[in-house]
């Protein structure tokens, strides 16, 4: 939830924050932020662009999918865009085989995204 | 030609239907429920141990036989937690009937709780499943404000809330202990077992965890005749309709149900309408990313726990990943050692540095510095792994490496024969 309302990332001072409602130390919601992939230290671009490269994912081209999503926007994943607009993450199973390859940009799930629907989509995303 | 056994999905494959609550009452929703609340709970839990239905999380331990674990007399609660963490890769089941049928699951989910006596349950659902969060949220309040959750729901006495948890993401949070530990807010690592979940699991109280599609069983299970005709649905011990989330290199991917005594094969080329660009089969890794791979011959097999048992290899979650002739299985292992790697918590030693290891390894072959001294260390640092852990992540990172090396060694070959 402090990650919510600080736009999608944490500080430590939000940390501290939830170490006081929770009466915890500091280390233990350190410990626990560090051990999720949802919880992040660094801001995310204003849409967030989730690209599953698992098993299922890749072998249906999700690797190529990931690698054509970096080119288009000249960065690697766990990065951000300059102007602060697009971020990429490399995911593990996203739990969308059966439509795979699939995406998540931001909390909406994109299935049987190919490097043609990705342009669209981000496109669409810019205006 | 094979066609699809609707029980879990008799909703979801009709296109009219409204998944509200009102749209599944008018199915005949929550009279399983009603039933169960005119039973004892001791003959709830006996009736579901007679189904034979079998956890379709992975394990395929019987459910019946789980709750009859529970502890009793204890003087603490009891709690009942779905696990909604489905994150096998390969797996996307369960997250189809909490888009499409939110109250199947809850009514099961409803009937398991009054049956371990549970006043509190939780669904565990993962966290990058945010449209389903958002249904289940939705149905849970639907539920409250007609009074079927809450305090004695239908005139049964019996108090009941449903509370839904998401996670964070973390794959070992599938792992009931793991998963217990994160829905009490800690980093989610799995305990040592026993004591058992059923002695004591969440709060250090008796707890069942169950998922989300054994769950969704039961409604079926307790409607007129249901026991009978869910052990029609396949041979003895493998009761039941279950999920297939087939993916990969067929032409038609996608979730069906089907009964238990189906085989691979029809599976793949009538179901899955065959391999894709008029390829030919190479392999396919039957039960999620953890189970054995399976070679092209091997597969005139059925579809089920223990036949699948029987060849070496497990049915795991029902997911099947079909590759083609021009898959490189090297690759393809390469990406399910990364997996593994990412997602050891690194509680246990041999899985957190055998990951590592395996990745490494593999990586050496891609990258030309492959040998035949490396190929049998691959496999040593898979059976290193296997039983040496405290729960089942170790295994399922070994049995993936142990059985691509020993079934397709050829490919690992061509890799150091060529440099």
């Amino acid at each position: 939830m402090a990650q919510q309302e600080n736009e999608g990332w944490l500080t430590e001072k939000w940390m501290q924050h939830v170490a006081d409602i929770c009466e915890v130390p500091l280390t233990h919601v350190e410990g626990v932020v560090t051990f999720y992939t949802m919880f992040r230290l660094k801001r995310p671009g204003k849409f967030h662009l989730q690209v599953c490269t698992c098993v299922p994912c890749c072998l249906v081209g999700g690797t190529e999918l990931l690698e054509h999503t970096e080119n288009k926007l000249n960065i690697h994943a766990g990065h951000t865009t300059t102007d602060g607009e697009f971020s990429i993450e490399e995911m593990e199973c996203l739990g969308a085989c059966s439509f795979a390859p699939a995406i998540i940009v931001n909390e909406d799930y994109h299935e049987q995204v190919t490097p043609d629907k990705m342009d669209k989509l981000i496109d669409q995303l810019k205006q | 030609m094979l066609e699809e056994t609707l029980v879990l999905f008799k909703n979801i494959r009709n296109p009219k239907y409204d998944k509200s609550l009102a749209g599944y009452k008018n199915t005949g929703g929550f009279k399983s429920l009603k039933k169960v609340f005119g039973m004892k709970p001791e003959e709830v839990v006996q009736e579901v141990k007679e189904s034979g239905v079998r956890g379709r999380g992975g394990a395929g331990f019987p459910t019946g036989l789980k709750w009859s674990f529970m502890a009793k007399g204890t003087g603490k609660p009891s709690y009942l937690v779905a696990n909604a963490d489905e994150s096998e890769p390969g797996t996307c089941k369960d997250r189809e009937l909490m888009l499409k049928d939110p109250h199947l699951f809850l009514e099961g989910l409803m009937i398991g709780s009054y049956a371990v006596g549970c006043h509190h349950a939780y669904v565990y659902v993962r966290g990058e499943f945010f449209p389903a969060i958002k249904i289940l949220n939705a149905a849970v309040d639907e539920l409250y404000a007609d009074g079927l959750l809450g305090h004695d729901p239908l005139g049964s006495g019996f108090n009941l809330d449903i509370t839904i948890h998401t996670g964070a993401g973390a794959y070992i949070c599938g792992e009931e202990t793991a998963l217990l530990d994160s829905l009490e807010g800690k980093r989610g690592q799995p305990r040592v077992k026993p004591p058992f979940p059923a002695v004591s699991g969440f709060n250090g109280c008796p707890t069942s965890v169950n998922n989300v599609e054994t769950l969704a069983c039961l409604p079926f299970i307790f409607s007129d005749g249901g026991v009978e005709s869910f052990k029609s649905f396949g041979p003895q011990n493998n009761s039941g309709t279950h999920l297939v989330s087939l993916s990969g290199h067929v032409n038609s991917p996608g979730v069906y149900e089907l009964r238990m005594d189906v085989s691979m094969k029809d599976i793949i080329y009538e179901i899955g309408g065959g391999i894709r660009n008029g390829k030919k089969l190479k392999g396919v890794i039957p039960g999620g990313s953890s189970s054995p791979v399976m070679k092209a011959d091997e597969i005139d097999v059925l579809y089920n726990f223990d036949d699948l048992a029987k060849i070496g290899t497990m049915m795991g979650s029902s997911a099947m990943m079909v590759f083609d002739e021009d898959t490189d299985v090297v690759k393809l292992l390469h990406r399910i050692t990364r997996f593994y790697a990412h997602e050891s918590c690194g509680q246990c030693t041999p899985c957190r540095e055998g990951t590592h290891w395996s990745r490494q390894i593999v990586r050496d072959f891609l990258n030309g510095n492959g040998s035949e001294e490396k190929l049998k260390r691959l496999d040593r640092v898979g059976g290193n792994m296997l039983g040496t852990t405290l729960c089942a992540l170790g295994d399922a990172a070994a049995m993936p490496i142990q059985s691509f090396v020993n079934k397709f060694p050829e490919e690992f070959r061509k890799y150091y024969a060529t440099t």
